[in-house]
């Protein structure tokens, strides 16, 4: 809860206040989406509620197929739910994208290959230029900088592959142009889909920590979907439990650890009881697919 | 391979055991090549072309073409000329050649380039408006199917004699696979990509400019090695069909062959085939500087 200490100085995130539409970062109600008609019929989210207030770190978690993609694309805009509504910072999606207010980090790189690392997390900003005027308009933003992509790429370690083509990258490098990438637009919404899923062990711990760095700094509101219980106890101040068949929402923990999370704090007990916690819901929601328990 | 190596350790651990331990790090065919090394003494690397295992299988099988075509020519004279034959009336009058190669290539090239611009143009458009690929491919691939060799004379009916009904033939046979070729190329970008630019609502006109026609350039290519070479065969097949005109080496063969002169046949098909291996080559070498990001030259250089 305000265990998010050090952030929110520096990032152009802070919401103007006063204005009470702001106060949310993003508010699903009654979201629903169905894939196919008739017998083929498949509810891929049912009637999802989740409110999500600016600056918090939020981790959705769910066994494999339960809409967790499903609701996140919903957010970015890239799918229409058909019942419900999103709204991000009291505007529609469709707006909210028209002024660059969402970074969006697939599960794959999707890099450009015939651009090279900075070239791809610049390119970005080349495209709607009309984006910035709507931007200031648009409820939440403050004007931003033009951010200094390179001082960015050189945080996350990549100075050295500024000029390389992806292709001659590892997975990790990838990945972190990626993040660059969305981060580069300073978005008041960053969404993760799984992004260091395909990545060892060791190079996702040191992606997380780089993440958590950078969201310090620019203290913008993420939602990140992941399969691990670890990465989301680690990462969040929130973490939603879904579940399939219907996909729904059924438990929000709070995660209430200090910050900045070291690896130590992953060894704490403090931190294995959040871990229980969370694989106690994931497992009830499992156990129990067809009971739509709350939202 | 446990074995080869095996052998090579008990090899070598008596004489020098540094070298076998320092083997254990590297790959087991570096240590199997090491004894041979040993024994002769490896000569300065060649460039590749100069291998002889580049260059003597290809030479084997032309010495092999020659002597059969050479004794074809002397058992069947009115087959085939000799090689000798076909040599002297290249040298003897270079100039014509070179003239006719050049309407031809003329032809052909412009021809390409008649289609490389409608077909882009038409892929471009098939790719962004649904309407006119419904109504456009259907006889585009009609047009694909239709024997050229039948289009050809009645071109030449109605166009004449001059250059038209080449550059239409050549244009023809051009068209199709460029065309689907470079609209597979401009949809065929990755899901995940066009996700993320569709978050910041990047223009049709952006995405086509930045994304698709770059991501389509592969195909483009893969289009233009087809298509360059199937250029001098509709300028040359238009050139056959209209034997009125003055020029071109379609021209000269079809006059050649009435007047029976085999040589000169021969010697405009050597050209010809000198030519199409020419423009290939040059499509291939533009498209690894244009390409130099995509996988299949890592793969190709190999
Ligand atoms: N475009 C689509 N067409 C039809 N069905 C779809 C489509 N996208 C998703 N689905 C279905 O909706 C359900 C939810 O899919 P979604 O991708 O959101 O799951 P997920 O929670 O992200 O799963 P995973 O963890 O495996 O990525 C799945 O059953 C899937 O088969
Ligand atoms: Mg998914």
């Amino acid at each position: 809860m305000g265990s998010k200490t050090t952030s929110s100085t520096t990032g152009p995130a802070t919401p103007a206040t006063g204005d009470e539409t702001t106060t949310t970062a993003i508010r699903i109600a009654g979201a629903s989406k169905v894939y196919g008609s008739g017998q083929n019929a498949l509810v891929a989210l049912d009637g999802v509620d989740l409110t999500i207030a600016p600056g918090r770190f939020v981790s959705v978690i769910g066994p494999s197929g339960c809409g967790k993609s499903t609701l996140l694309r919903m957010i970015a805009n890239l799918e229409r739910p058909d019942a419900g509504e999103v709204e991000i910072f009291g505007a529609s999606p469709d707006a909210a994208c028209e002024a660059k207010l969402i970074g969006f980090v697939p599960q794959s790189p999707a890099l450009l290959p015939w651009l090279n690392v900075l070239q791809n997390v610049t390119l970005p900003h080349r495209v709607n230029r009309a984006a910035e005027r709507k931007r200031s308009r648009a409820a939440s933003a403050s004007p931003r900088s033009v951010p200094d992509l390179e001082q960015l790429l050189d945080d996350v370690g990549l100075k050295d592959a500024m000029h390389k083509l992806p292709a001659e990258l590892s997975g990790g490098m990838q990945q972190r142009t990626a993040i660059v990438r969305a981060l580069g637009l300073q978005p008041e919404v960053l969404l993760m889909d799984e992004p260091f899923s395909a990545l060892d062990e060791f190079t996702r711990e040191a992606l997380q920590e780089q993440l958590l760095d950078l969201w310090d700094e620019i203290a913008t509101t993420v939602v990140f979907v992941t399969h691990s219980v670890t990465e989301a106890v680690r990462l969040s101040d929130t973490v939603v439990v879904m579940a399939p068949r219907p996909g729904r929402i059924v438990d929000v923990v709070d995660i209430d650890l200090p910050r900045p999370r070291s690896a130590e704090l992953l060894k704490t007990p403090e931190f294995h009881h959040f871990e229980d916690l969370i694989r106690d819901r994931l497992q009830a929601a499992w156990r129990s697919p067809e009971l739509p328990n709350a939202a | 391979m446990m074995t080869a190596l095996d052998t090579f350790r008990r090899a070598t651990a008596t004489t020098t055991p540094a070298t076998a331990l320092a083997s254990d790090g590297t790959a087991p065919t570096a240590a199997i090549a090491s004894p041979a090394d040993a024994a002769t003494p490896r000569p300065r690397r060649l460039p590749t072309v100069l291998r002889p295992s580049r260059w003597l299988p290809l030479t084997v099988t032309l010495v092999a073409l020659g002597l059969l075509w050479q004794l074809g020519a002397e058992t069947m004279p009115y087959l085939l000329p000799p090689l000798a034959d076909i040599g002297e009336t290249l040298a003897g009058n270079p100039g014509f050649y070179l003239a006719n190669a050049w309407v031809t290539l003329q032809e052909s090239l412009l021809g390409l380039a008649i289609a490389f611009v409608a077909s882009s143009i038409l892929a471009i458009a098939i790719s962004e408006v649904p309407m006119v690929k419904r109504a456009v491919m259907p006889i585009a691939v009609v047009l694909n199917v239709t024997p050229l060799v039948a289009i050809a004379p009645a071109l030449v009916v109605a166009f004449g004699f001059g250059p038209e009904p080449k550059l239409i033939v050549t244009a023809i046979i051009c068209f199709f696979p460029i065309l689907i070729n470079v609209s597979v190329g401009l949809r065929s970008v990755p899901a995940a990509v066009l996700q993320f630019y569709r978050t910041i609502k990047a223009s049709r006109l952006e995405l086509l400019w930045n994304i698709r026609i770059p991501n389509a350039l592969p195909y483009l290519f893969a289009a233009l090695k087809i298509v360059f070479p199937l250029s001098i065969v509709g300028a040359v097949v238009a050139e056959m069909f209209a034997p009125g005109a003055s020029e071109g080496l379609g021209t000269t063969i079809s006059l050649a062959s009435s007047n029976n002169k085999l040589p000169v046949i021969y010697a405009s098909i050597f050209i010809l085939a000198l030519m199409g291996s020419a423009l290939l080559g040059l499509v291939t070498a533009v498209e690894r500087r244009v390409l130099h990001w995509h996988d299949t030259h890592s793969g190709e250089q190999k």
